[in-house]
């Protein structure tokens, strides 16, 4: 069997997932212990900072691909709208499921539902979910793909509000650590750690989005050859 | 000349895997009856269903009496005048009666009338005060198939009627008062589109179309229908009939109310309220979650529309489409006020009112998200209630605001 | 819970999930394309890669 691209970047993604998670416990620098209440899990944030940074770019495919079908109706672009739900789902579960753990360990509640950085997160992630979902449940056609896309298009307005609401409504969740101000920063090596688990998420999410398109293609293949078979 | 009362021009309709209109063109004149006919598939459904704005087309517009009611950009108008319709699945609320039916189609062309009649001619008129539901599957065609013709005969003006397949399922007699019926109402001034392959049906062409090409034919009965309505204005119209469906059918009792109460006994039971008096915020949040979850359950009368696509005849005759808006907001300040007298053991108005708001956005969020999917082919497994929980957040806000009142 | 334990469930959540997500996307690609090359062969035709969906509208115009 032939290797393909997808799968040698989707490699590429693991190995280095698996570097940043040896780097996490065994280099990066322990934060003050006064500081937290759950100082070991904050080691958590070298995988879920990333997820969630995965899970944005996940989105914004999903958003150009829903463009794409809608106005364009791109073949390319569906495909695009199905890797990006697929992707942003698995993402966004990794960084919501890592962030309730850490909530549970430092805050002692497992999700705050007066959080608009959160609840607008979540809602992003189930928007992914009920695209995953949604899109199983009905015959493939014009009428599921349109609505599909319109929910793709509607949801990506979360993204920049999900930012803005990392600077502005931040009650209990840390501010932003890509893009924040001074404040947060964090330290030279905890920094290089996180930056190799961005990479590393990053490769893993364009491998995957590269095999979920072509799974669409084969996908799309064999519904050509079932109706050649079926004599239409 | 004749005025041209429906208009489909270079309509271009994309359904499931494929391309169904592709450019398509018909007028239909007042006075006229186009019979579309073809092998399944053709697209005659999709010709019916683009006519009455059911379907978003890639291209076109779709005039009635001379104004676009939608085109290929997205523009949706409520149509200047009220048409008639019978699409190939009944779209009947089963709980209904024939005459609360009748009724409802007449109210909305701004008429009263008389349906005995009209229901002694197709022989169901000892059935005028069955429920819907009770009827065979031929009782209920009838039913479609006059409600789809009553438009045109209680207006004198002229009117268009939309029916698709109408004989499927009608016994000789009634396809053959249906054929005297289709003239009279030609004869009057209306312009009739049918979708068929029924032969007895041809007779009542002006113009038979095969989707391609258009036959003239002419007709030999000239027999007129005599209008059979007065004039009545009506208000709130979709308010009403929402108002009517759910107390016919205690939808909201059922499904809104009971979940309610069951959220209020659950909450009851896992804390008293006499040991929790220094606690506002969550003695306000168990006050206010019976209304919250009365509005996730979502609006009663959509579900009863929902039924047999009687949503699709009703979308087609007005962009809103029957509601239970006003009567959320009661429930809603009714379940608050009792959720007040139990967990705070008081009652402030303000937070009644505020109760009445929370049922009545969220059922309105609810059905918003419903209807967002109604064109999908299994509307009803498609998982949209997965979005509800970001309505917890507002909620959230509103019950710690109402707890420093 | 311990500190510890509660960083355990995160990442071993994580890495499950992320392994089944890979396994799952990867062996669907494999199974598909198994698919295909059993039913092309059978029906002996080249490999076409166009959407139904998008492109009958072209099959339709021609």
């Amino acid at each position: 069997m032939r290797v393909r691209a997808g799968e040698v970047v989707l490699g590429l993604g693991f190995i280095g997932l698996m570097i940043t998670l040896f780097l996490a416990f065994n280099w990066a620098p322990s934060v003050n212990i006064n500081a937290f209440q759950a100082p070991e899990s904050q080691r958590i944030f070298y995988w879920h900072v990333p997820a969630a940074w995965a899970a944005f770019i996940a989105f914004a495919v999903l958003f150009v691909g829903s463009a794409l079908w809608f106005f364009k109706r791109s073949p390319l672009g569906w495909k695009l709208h199905i890797a990006g739900s697929e992707a942003g789902l698995a993402c966004g579960l990794m960084a919501v499921w890592s962030g309730c753990v850490w909530g549970a360990a430092e805050w002692g509640t497992p999700w705050d539902w007066e959080d608009w950085r959160l609840n607008t997160f979540g809602l992003l992630t189930l928007l992914a979910l009920f695209l995953v979902l949604g899109r199983q449940s009905q015959p493939d056609g014009v009428e599921s793909r349109d609505t599909f896309s319109t929910f793709g298009l509607y949801g990506f307005v979360l993204v920049p509000l999900t930012y803005v609401a990392t600077r502005i409504w931040v009650i209990r969740h840390p501010g932003p650590v890509i893009g924040g101000d001074e404040e947060s920063s964090i330290s030279g090596d905890m920094a290089l750690v996180l930056m190799i688990g961005a990479i590393s998420f990053t490769t893993l999410i364009v491998g995957h989005i590269l095999t979920s398109m072509e799974i669409t293609k084969f996908e799309q293949r064999l519904e050509r050859l079932q109706k050649e078979l079926d004599g239409e | 000349m004749a005025e041209a009362l429906l208009e489909l021009d270079g309509v271009t309709v994309r359904r499931g895997m494929g391309v169904v209109l592709n450019n398509f063109s018909l007028t239909v004149k007042s006075g006229e009856c186009v019979i579309l006919y073809g092998e399944n598939g053709a697209g005659k459904s999709t010709v019916i269903e683009t006519a009455a704005r059911l379907l978003p087309m890639e291209s076109g517009t779709v005039r009635h009496h001379g104004k676009i009611v939608c085109d290929g950009d997205g523009r949706r108008i409520n149509p200047p005048k009220p048409f008639g319709l019978t699409l190939q699945s009944n779209c009947l609320v089963q709980s209904q009666t024939i005459e609360q039916r009748f009724q409802d189609v007449v109210s909305l062309c701004g008429k009263s009338f008389d349906s005995k009649p009209l229901l002694e001619d197709y022989k169901i008129s000892n059935r005028r005060n069955d429920k819907i539901a009770h009827l065979s599957g031929g009782q209920m065609r009838k039913v479609a198939v006059l409600s789809g013709l009553i438009p045109g005969m209680v207006s004198a003006e002229p009117r268009i009627i939309l029916l698709d397949e109408p004989d499927s399922g009608l016994d000789d007699t009634s396809v053959e008062m249906l054929v005297s019926h289709l003239h009279m109402l030609r004869n009057l001034g209306h312009a009739i589109v049918i979708a068929s392959h029924d032969k007895r049906l041809f007779e009542c062409a002006t113009t038979m179309h095969d989707l391609s090409t258009a036959q003239s034919n002419r007709p030999e009965n000239t027999d007129t229908w005599t209008v059979i309505s007065k004039d009545k204005k009506y208000s709130l119209l979709n308010t009403k009939i929402g108002w009517k469906l759910n107390f016919s059918t205690l939808v909201s009792l059922q499904r809104n109310w009971l979940a309610a109460l069951l959220v209020m006994g659950t909450l009851l039971s896992i804390a008293d309220p006499l040991t929790l008096t220094d606690e506002e915020i969550i003695l306000m949040g168990f006050t206010l979650a019976p209304a919250f979850t009365m509005g996730l359950i979502g609006d009663s009368v959509f579900k009863i529309l929902a039924e047999h696509r009687a949503i699709d005849w009703w979308r087609s005759q007005h962009n809103t489409v029957p509601h239970s808006y006003a009567e959320s907001a009661l429930s809603g300040m009714i379940i608050t006020a009792i959720a007040m007298q139990i967990f705070l053991q008081s009652v402030d108005l303000r937070i009644i009112i505020v109760g009445g708001l929370i049922t009545l956005f969220t059922s309105i969020a609810v059905r918003f998200l419903q209807m967002s999917t109604i064109r999908l082919a299994r509307s009803n497994a498609v998982f949209i209630r997965l979005l509800t929980p970001i309505l917890i957040l507002p909620w959230g806000i509103v019950v710690d605001y109402c707890a420093a009142l | 819970m311990e500190d510890k334990t509660y960083l355990s469930i995160a990442y071993l959540g994580m890495i499950f999930g992320l392994a089944i997500w890979t396994w799952t996307v990867v062996s669907r690609s494999r199974n598909l394309e198994q698919r295909i090359n059993a039913m092309e062969q059978s029906l002996n035709i080249k490999s076409v890669d166009s959407d139904s969906v998008a492109s009958v509208n072209d099959t339709n115009d021609n």
